[in-house]
């Protein structure tokens, strides 16, 4: 270490500077003249006899200074070509080492790409610290993070001062859009005219939204992305003007805008401006809008919540009922990715850290294995004078250009896998899908490459240069006895083990989710929505007969066993959530029972499966005229009546009171992994006193086969009944229920392949040992078959080294599986992080992998012939 | 660069390290008119050659060097050997003389 200090020292022109150079030759000379004079020379002659001798002093000078600066690239580059034409000797190690090299750094690569993509880096808008999400939370019942009503939105934004703007949008569904000639379905959101100038974004081409567009135009305009734009228009500039068709209707295309832009999430693909809160439903019940703004510069995030919080006290003063237990909350905009969404970005990195490391400890390994195989090599360019630290460069140069070939090939893989890494969280923030492989994720990727090499090759490199004495150029006999490489082989088994455990949680929990009862049967059915201009059906009831006529001609289809109409479908839509309070019986208005509010046709419950407990669902019955009914969840049921018939009973929501009819079964509204509020279905013949916001306006389609078949007949109906009508959101119920469970899959199918890989290069590792334990004590064995050891006694001696270093590893892999399972154990739904099942598996898996990986040097030491096992010196 | 060279370059080393062990701290001139004396005349062809040399040796550790003053009154930059040069020296004589006797094995003639 102290020589390579010293060289690069050297390299630098600590010593050995010109001048010095010049200073020592200048003596040299010197007392060769004092020399020459004294054996009688003229000093003339003298001089020029030394100068002479010496070779002349610039070509001196220049010798010195060459050996000063290029020893060592002249070494370098001769190490490496010696590297390249050691490579093309053994070219299958040099393909396992770069391909197993290659994985462990793509691995590491592309997750570091996410994590700093989702967490580390700014968001990808102006002074991006300064913007923030604002929601209202009813803390009180653990309510956190909710939309906000238009009406209170509007009173933060007028009450406030903190924020140089404040801008609302909707979390939108899906468009239909032909492209080249096939139906797609493309993301959109809807923006207030002033979110753009919140983010500090204009578009690349054309103009945003204006207040005017949202009052006159907002059925009429769209602003799309540019990825969207070239791809559709050829540029982002050829697109404004011109019209486009989505959900069966012409828009304008206003703007255009710049590449990367993904608000509010990477789904969003184009943009419509949020129709007036009128439309939306202006009541401080709604909880519709979400809300962005930008903290004026100089102002804390805790003083704007300060300055919130006392215009939540004056709207909850002033409107105890609608605004009971509601706070408000600020946050920061990356926050809005969920802690475990982070953990999970974490959780992927240390995974293919981990990987890293058993890549690393395999490939030290295999060079270790080489290392010994090279040592009369070594031994040879020791005895033809080498110094040993010449030999620990050699080897370190061999490590890092093998290094060097798995890093270019994993950043390449990187690259391509990037996408898929990306999708493990659930898309909430507003950045691309797709993550830039930039400077910073190159810079890694190199940095990673160059551990690697050192980690893999100091090891070995200490190791060969330490025995290359002359002995071995003689015998040899004397091999290692591989303790260390047994050592390595263990902390291989052990990451194993952990991320075994780790990937096999994971996918439990996964299960655990997907087995959650919905309370309806997704498959089969088909859904849309189908947006009825106002301006076209004036009245509600107008619109109403509109889904009577969709629902009659849709039921007559071939193929159709029933279709419903509701407000907004599970999992989908958030329809109102609103108080229930049963008369005579007082309750804290924060704590009160909850349900959402969704106006359902009689046939929605069929069409959805969902259950009916009690009584009867709505039907025909229920008209304007009649008393006002309700079908409530069960959990409504238990919450209002403990232990007693609801049906009959009446309860009051909104002012009014309404009669039970029916009970029906409680279905997942919120998400699979949340807990939903219960549920309440009016007929919508009885909407008032509800706003027409509650109007039904979800078609949900029951197929007797594929249900996607069905969708150019229904396509047709809506078409024929009103060609200036979209329909919106066109899916498969079962596709919505698939996005649930779509970042799991993902995080499912990341961790597995780190597993899958870290599982074979475990094997390789246990099978790489054994094979050259076989090796290395061949005349061992030899020696022992002669004596009379049977081949299943030679067989089982080696098995048992196999066997004992897979145990030694699972004894060490489970607990730090344990340690790290409980670290990760918010991602689990609630499975615990001992599970049994798991941890077995995992154990399972490692002693299959350590039997396998044994059991074929083990059968080849069975196998010698002892006359050649012992000859075999 | 030559095989030659090396092999030169390699065997130089271990004169001036040997030299170094024998006569104690030397100037580069000193240790050039050594190395001349004791191979009866017939190497370093230019004493130019010994510097490179001495300056590789200093980079690997093996000798140190320090400014003093010759028997002359001149001012002479003096080289040592570092513990690292004496078992280096150690080394490198043990190597060669086994080297050295392996390959006469092979040139003596009754061994073939």
């Amino acid at each position: 270490m102290r020589s390579l200090l010293q060289r690069l020292l050297g390299l630098f022109g600590r010593s050995g500077d010109d001048a010095e150079i010049t200073a020592e030759i200048g003596s040299h000379v010197d007392a060769h003249v004092d020399d020459n004079i004294r054996s009688g020379m003229t000093p003339d002659e003298a001089r020029r006899q030394a100068l002479l001798a010496l070779g002349g002093v610039a070509q001196t000078r220049e010798r010195v200074r060459d050996t000063r600066t290029w020893t060592w690239l002249d070494e370098a580059r001769e190490d490496i070509r010696y590297a390249f034409r050691m490579a093309r000797r053994s070219p299958a190690f040099v393909f396992t080492a770069i391909s197993v090299i290659a994985l462990g750094i793509a691995a590491t690569t592309a997750a570091f790409t996410v994590l700093d993509h989702l967490l580390l880096r700014p968001l990808p808008f102006p002074e991006s610290n300064r913007l923030v999400r604002i929601y209202q939370s009813v803390l009180v019942r653990n309510v956190p993070r909710l939309e906000a009503s238009p009406p209170n939105f509007e009173d933060w934004r007028s009450g406030s001062k903190s924020f140089t703007a404040m801008a609302s949008f909707l979390f939108g569904g899906v468009a239909n859009v032909m492209i080249g000639g096939e139906p797609r379905q493309i993301g959109l959101s809807n923006l207030d005219a002033d979110v753009l100038t919140v983010l500090g974004v204009q578009p690349i081409a054309g103009r945003g939204f204006t207040a005017s567009d949202r009052r006159d135009r907002y059925a009429d305009i769209v602003l799309l992305s540019h990825d969207f734009a070239v791809a559709t228009f050829g540029s982002s500039a050829a697109a404004v003007n011109r019209t486009i068709t989505l959900d069966n209707h012409a828009r304008t295309i206003v703007g255009v805008m710049p590449r990367g832009f993904a608000f509010p999430t990477r789904e969003s693909v184009i943009w419509y401006p949020t129709p007036p809160f009128q439309r939306l439903g202006y009541s401080r019940t709604n909880l519709i809008l979400s809300v962005v703004a930008r903290l004026r510069p100089g102002v804390s995030l805790a003083q704007a919540q300060s300055e919130i919080n006392v215009i939540g006290d004056r709207l909850q003063h002033d409107y105890p009922k609608d605004n009971a237990g509601v706070t408000i909350s600020v946050v920061d905009m990356r926050d809005v990715l969920s802690p475990q969404s982070r953990m999970l970005v974490w959780t992927v990195f240390a995974a293919a850290f981990c990987l890293l490391l058993i890549v690393c400890t395999n490939l030290t390994n295999l060079l270790l294995a080489r290392a010994v195989a090279r040592r009369q090599e070594m031994a040879v360019r020791v005895a033809i004078g080498a110094g040993s630290w010449r030999l620990v460069r050699q080897m370190l140069t061999e490590s890092a250009v093998l290094a060097g070939a798995g890093g270019l090939l994993g950043s390449a893989i990187a690259i391509v896998v990037v996408p898929l890494i990306a999708r493990i969280v659930p898309s909430v923030l507003p950045v691309s899908g797709q993550p830039e492989v930039d400077v910073r994720v190159l810079a890694f990727a190199a940095v990673v490459t160059l551990v690697t090499s050192l980690a893999v090759g100091v090891v070995p490199a200490l190791r060969s240069s330490k025995t290359a004495d002359t002995q071995a150029l003689r015998t040899r006999a004397g091999v290692p006895t591989g303790r260390l490489r047994s050592a390595l082989v263990l902390a291989e088994v052990a990451a194993t083990v952990t991320l075994l455990v780790g990937g096999g949680l994971l996918v439990k929990a996964m299960w655990r989710v997907q087995a959650v009862d919905l309370g309806f049967h997704a498959e089969g059915v088909l859904t849309m929505r189908t947006v009825v201009s106002p301006i076209k059906y004036p009245t509600y009831f107008r619109r109403l007969s509109f889904c009577y006529d969709v629902l009659n001609q849709v039921r007559a289809l071939p193929g159709v066993v029933s279709a419903g109409y509701t407000t907004g479908l599970p999992l989908v839509l958030g329809a109102g959530v609103m108080m229930v309070t049963v008369p005579g019986v007082v309750d804290d208005p924060a704590t009160a029972p909850r349900a959402s509010v969704r106006f359902v046709t009689p046939d929605y419950f069929a069409t959805m499966r969902i259950p009916l407990r009690r009584g009867r669902f709505v039907d025909a019955r229920d008209t304007a005229t009649t008393t006002p009914v309700a079908v409530i969840s069960e959990a409504l049921a238990r919450r209002l009546w403990p232990d007693q018939d609801p049906v009959g009973r009446q309860f009051v929501i909104f002012d009014h009171a309404r009669t039970v009819v029916g009970v029906a079964g409680d279905i997942v509204v919120r998400g699979l992994e949340r807990t939903s509020e219960p549920q309440l279905y009016f007929s919508p013949e009885q909407l008032a006193p509800f706003s027409t916001f509650y109007g039904p306006r979800s078609l949900a389609v029951r197929a007797s086969s594929d249900a996607m078949a069905l969708a150019p007949a229904i396509r047709r109906i809506i078409h024929d009944l009103d060609p200036e009508l979209p329909l919106a959101d066109l899916r498969l119920f079962d596709d919505i229920v698939a996005e649930q469970t779509a970042s799991r899959r993902d995080q499912v199918v990341v961790l597995g392949l780190f597993a899958a890989i870290a599982f074979v290069l475990a094997a390789i590792g246990i099978h790489g040992l054994l094979a050259y334990t076989v090796q290395a004590r061949t005349q061992e064995v030899g020696v022992r078959v002669a004596l009379g050891a049977r081949p299943s006694t030679i067989a089982s001696m080696f098995l048992r080294q196999g066997l004992q270093l897979g145990l030694a590893g699972v004894a060490l892999g489970v607990p730090i599986a344990y340690a790290a399972a409980r670290g990760i154990s918010t991602l689990l739904f609630g499975l615990t992080p001992a599970d049994p099942s798991v941890y077995a598996a995992a154990v399972a898996l490692a002693a299959v992998m350590t039997v396998v990986s044994s059991v074929v040097p083990a059968a080849r030491a069975a196998s010698l012939d002892p006359l050649t096992a012992l000859r075999s010196e | 660069m030559g095989s030659k060279t090396d092999v030169w370059q390699g065997t130089l080393a271990l004169m001036i390290l040997k030299t170094l062990e024998t006569m104690g701290p030397q100037h580069g001139y000193g240790i050039a008119r050594r190395i001349e004396q004791t191979s009866g005349h017939k190497l370093l062809v230019n004493y130019g050659t010994l510097y490179p040399a001495l300056l590789k040796l200093e980079q690997e550790g093996y000798i140190k060097s320090a400014w003093g003053v010759s028997d002359n009154n001149r001012k002479a930059k003096f080289y040592q050997l570092t513990k690292a040069g004496r078992k280096q020296v150690e080394r490198e004589a043990r190597e060669w003389n086994e080297t050295t006797a392996i390959l006469a094995k092979f040139l003596s003639p009754d061994e073939v």
